[in-house]
């Protein structure tokens, strides 16, 4: 009993992580129908230049500010550069191969300048486990879901409720009719780059205390949340992140009561088969393809 | 590059390939030695590897970042049968094929429904677990260190060898397998099933308007690329006689597609090319050492924004021909041998097509509300109505783009609620769309090739084996594709891209690509939009020709003058729902009708205009 309780805490924890990051994708996906494929490096640049900002003797708030602000303005110059001139027909893959070169450059870039090795960034909340029922966890760890909550919320409030919210909505629901109603859906789309650079960066620094920053931090983690928002419906905020959420606790229990090696396998079993069951995802809509 | 120099470029390939190992004796060096003997092996298996992926990246359309994987299992399963079940070289190897192959149809079928992305993100992911099980599992696979003494394969009894001073049979077995590949790569390219992938992969909507099952034949080319990794992978671990993960990773994979794509994707030359050109530059990017993944990105970057179509594909483009003036022809050309086109078709006086209490709603929004009608056998039906009445969204349900949310739909005679479009295509129901779905980058020819999709009975292996009756039909086909394109006029455009046709050339072509079905109902939404004056009455002398040779036509269309010149009748929708219903010339008379169109007539002082 104790175990699962670890386990579903742990789980809880990691599946917030793949829920940040699938937010991140569905949010670059409403508005461009394309994505960052390379998305875990901003995630992973969160954790790193953190790290690497408080050895240059920066405060932890400052550093992780500039982090995020970092990884934002990269988010938008992907999305510039790498993402809108591959995009432009309908069917187009380019943007796919383009941000994938980017993503192995910076991965590679980062591993040859930052080493190859994981650093510990030093958080007050993963200094001492929190024991719940026999259960040890960091605070920091419970971050996550928090983040993850709130963050959610916001981002509902955001698209609901503010004009440059309901923008991109516009934008994501119809490109052309909400450029004829004067929205300008190409700086709309750069801004949803960099809200999403800033997100991963958000979860890659809020997770660093405890899994350590390291320059392959984001590959797995990057994969795993697509592949989470992929099976979501890539449909809504709410939807990506309980899937998130729910896959971090399957792979907790399988890592747990079979083996490491055994959970990727499994779950991207399972994932397949969602896919079979759910072509739309499980909170998506069937899409009426327009003809 | 014509098909000719192509043809002399690969001989002279294979020349090269043949006398390679021989070089030494010519020239009284000790050269090749064993080690670049097998570099040049190791060569060849990876270009088939990458052709095996160009035919999935460049005809289908569609981003495999798994490759490495699929090359892998098939490199572990001649490994493991060789090892531990004892299997000899040739079954293993056929397996090495099957079992990659199987497992990409199982890898597509769930994600090419949906999205090609998701194929992408797939691919990765299986990549990744691959490796992880390669590295865990290692009371199997040996984790690490991998499967070692794997013995050398035999054929026949005769041993494969593969040093310089002992014998070298094996290198010429796999020079056999990448000749094979090649031809095979050509030989499907030039079938319905290459044409059929370019179509999907252009432009679904029109390809599944053509009896085209899209997820099947994406599923097909998955399955193909990934044989073909698999067959690279089973040569590759008799080859090297030793296996494990780390040839097998994601960086692999990154490689592979960037042969594809500096070669130039989408050519029969590309792969082959780029391979080559890939793996002489390794020995530079291995010199990078832990900057060598940088370099990768660094170059699939460079590549996409210099030389997006790859080194063949700028090559050929270089030499593109000059644009010479060209007459168009006239049409409707009825020239003999156009007959199989209307020669199947409903007994007159039949209903071919029967809606009832038909309801289209999208969420909130009503676009058919509970329609029915009958168009007789053999009549050109008309449907008009203002924008947004719901014609399209009509046509659309017909032909099985859009689920009907109440009613029936009975297409010559039998119920086609919930077919999809492709099932109802090869039952004979054709159509256009309002603004013109061409594959803009398959030739005129091409386009109307893809039409008869449905027609050809030869099977795969047939296909890819070119046999006589592969050859036959695809003969018949291309004689009556260019029937057809002299039907419309087109025959001097034959060759060129169908998206540089100017616009109406384009409505042409896509009539003409829809006849290619041989359809009993044809389905024109919108033909005469952004025509001239004097090509809508060619068009209204085909749309007759065709209804008094059997065919059954229904027209969306706004002009009116040519729904009365050419219906024989005419039913009216507004707001989704049918005013009126009858000959051309009550309709014209009929005042709801005009009402529809021109507003409320209940101000007696004001005049209603035409």
């Amino acid at each position: 009993m104790e175990a699962v309780i670890q386990y579903l805490l742990t789980g809880l924890s990691a599946g917030s992580v793949y829920g940040l990051i699938a937010l991140g994708f569905y949010v670059m996906w409403s508005a461009a129908k394309a994505v960052n494929f390379t998305y875990g490096e901003m995630f992973m640049l969160g954790g790193v230049l953190t790290v690497v900002l408080m050895e240059l003797g920066l405060p932890l708030p400052v550093a992780a500010l500039t982090a995020i602000a970092a990884a934002a303005l990269a988010g938008a110059v992907i999305e510039r550069v790498f993402v809108r001139p591959f995009n432009q027909e309908s069917n187009a893959i380019g943007w796919m191969l383009t941000t994938i070169a980017v993503g192995i450059m910076i991965e590679a870039s980062t591993t040859a300048t930052y080493g190859p090795l994981g650093r510990p960034l030093p958080s007050p909340l993963a200094e001492e486990p929190l024991r719940i029922g026999g259960s040890g966890i960091y605070p920091q760890e419970l971050l996550l879901p928090v983040a993850a909550i709130l963050i959610t919320l916001a981002l509902e409030f955001f698209y609901r409720r503010t004009v440059l919210g309901r923008a991109m909505r516009a934008v994501s629901f119809n490109r052309v009719a909400a450029g004829l109603v004067g929205i300008d859906a190409d700086r709309i789309t750069l801004l949803a780059f960099a809200m999403a650079g800033a997100l991963g960066a958000l979860a890659g620094f809020l997770v660093a205390p405890v899994i350590q920053a390291s320059a392959s931090m984001g590959v797995i983690v990057g994969l795993k949340g697509f592949m989470v928002a992929i099976i979501a419906g890539i449909a809504n905020a709410r939807g990506v992140v309980v899937v998130g959420i729910l896959y971090g606790i399957a792979e907790k229990l399988i890592e747990g009561f079979l083996s490491t090696a055994a959970r990727d396998a499994i779950g991207f079993t399972l994932m397949i088969l969602l896919l079979l069951l759910f072509p739309q995802g499980l909170f998506g809509r069937a899409e009426v393809r327009k003809v | 590059m014509s098909a000719r120099i192509g043809f002399l470029l690969l001989a002279g390939l294979a020349a090269a390939l043949a006398v390679f190992p021989w070089v030494g004796d010519l020239i009284g060096e000790r050269f090749p030695t064993s080690y670049e003997l097998r570099l040049v092996m190791r060569a060849m298996i990876l270009g088939i590897v990458a052709i095996g992926l160009n035919i999935l990246v460049g005809y289908a359309g569609l981003v495999s970042l798994g490759q490495a994987a699929l090359y892998g299992l098939g490199a572990h399963v001649a490994a493991l049968l060789a090892l531990k079940a004892g299997f000899p070289f040739v079954p293993a190897l056929v397996l090495s094929v099957l079992i990659p192959a199987a497992v990409g149809a199982m890898l597509a079928f769930p994600t090419v429904r949906v999205r090609g992305v998701y194929l992408a993100v797939i691919t990765i992911a299986f990549g990744l677990v691959f490796v992880n099980i390669l590295r865990e599992w290692v009371s199997f696979t040996g984790g690490a260190s991998g499967l070692v003494g794997i013995p050398r394969p035999t054929i026949l009894g005769e041993r494969l060898g593969a040093t310089r001073s002992m014998s070298f049979n094996y290198y010429y077995l796999i020079m056999l397998f990448l000749l094979a590949s090649v031809a095979v790569q050509a030989a499907l390219v030039r079938s319905r099933y290459g044409r059929a992938m370019r179509a999907a992969a252009q432009s679904e909507n029109a390809a599944r308007a053509l009896g085209i099952n899209v997820v099947a034949i994406r599923t097909l080319a998955f399955a193909i690329s990934a044989g073909f990794a698999g067959l690279g992978g089973g040569l590759f671990a008799n080859l090297a006689l030793f296996v494990n993960y780390e040839t097998f990773t994601f960086t692999t994979s990154i490689e592979l597609l960037l042969m594809v794509i500096l070669g130039g994707s989408g050519t029969l030359a590309g792969p082959l090319v780029g391979t080559t050109v890939l793996f002489s530059s390794t020995q530079f990017l291995q010199g990078l050492g832990e900057w060598q993944t940088f370099g990768y990105g660094v170059l699939l970057a460079l590549v996409l924004f210099i030389l997006p179509r790859g080194i063949v594909g700028s090559l050929m483009r270089r030499g593109g021909s000059g644009e010479t003036s060209r007459a168009t022809g006239a049409w409707p050309n009825w020239v003999d041998g156009l007959e199989p086109v209307t020669a199947r078709h409903d007994d007159a006086g039949q209903a071919t097509l029967a809606v009832r209490g038909l309801t289209l709603r999208f969420g909130g929004l009503t676009a058919v509300n509970d329609v029915t009608m009958e168009v007789r056998a053999g009549t050109v039906h008309a449907l008009i109505g203002p924008n947004g009445a719901g014609k399209s969204s009509l046509l659309n349900v017909v032909s099985g783009f859009y689920p009907a949310t109440l009613g029936t739909v009975t297409v010559f005679g039998e119920t086609a609620g919930g077919l999809p479009p492709y099932v109802l295509a090869r039952r004979g129901i054709a159509r256009t769309f309002q603004n013109t779905e061409l594959f803009g980058q398959m030739t005129v020819l091409e386009n109307v090739l893809v039409g008869q999709h449905p027609h050809f009975r030869a099977s795969f292996l047939e296909t890819v084996l070119r046999l006589p009756r592969f050859r036959r039909e695809e003969r018949e086909a291309m004689a009556e594709a260019r029937r057809l394109l002299q039907f419309v006029g087109l025959s001097a455009f034959a060759d060129d891209e169908a998206r540089n046709l100017p616009f109406g050339h384009q409505r042409r072509l896509e009539i003409a690509r829809a006849l290619a079905l041989r359809p009993k109902l044809l389905l024109l939404d919108e033909p005469a939009a952004g025509l001239t004056h004097g090509e809508i009455e060619d068009l209204v002398a085909l749309i007759r020709g065709l209804a008094d040779r059997g065919m059954t036509i229904v027209l969306v269309e706004h002009h009116v003058d040519m729904i009365m010149a050419v219906s024989d009748r005419v039913t009216v929708l507004d707001y989704g729902e049918v005013i009126a219903d009858g000959p051309p010339a009550t309709i014209q008379a009929d005042p709801r009708v005009i009402e529809a169109y021109f507003g409320h007539a209940t101000l007696p002082a004001q005049k209603v205009e035409a």
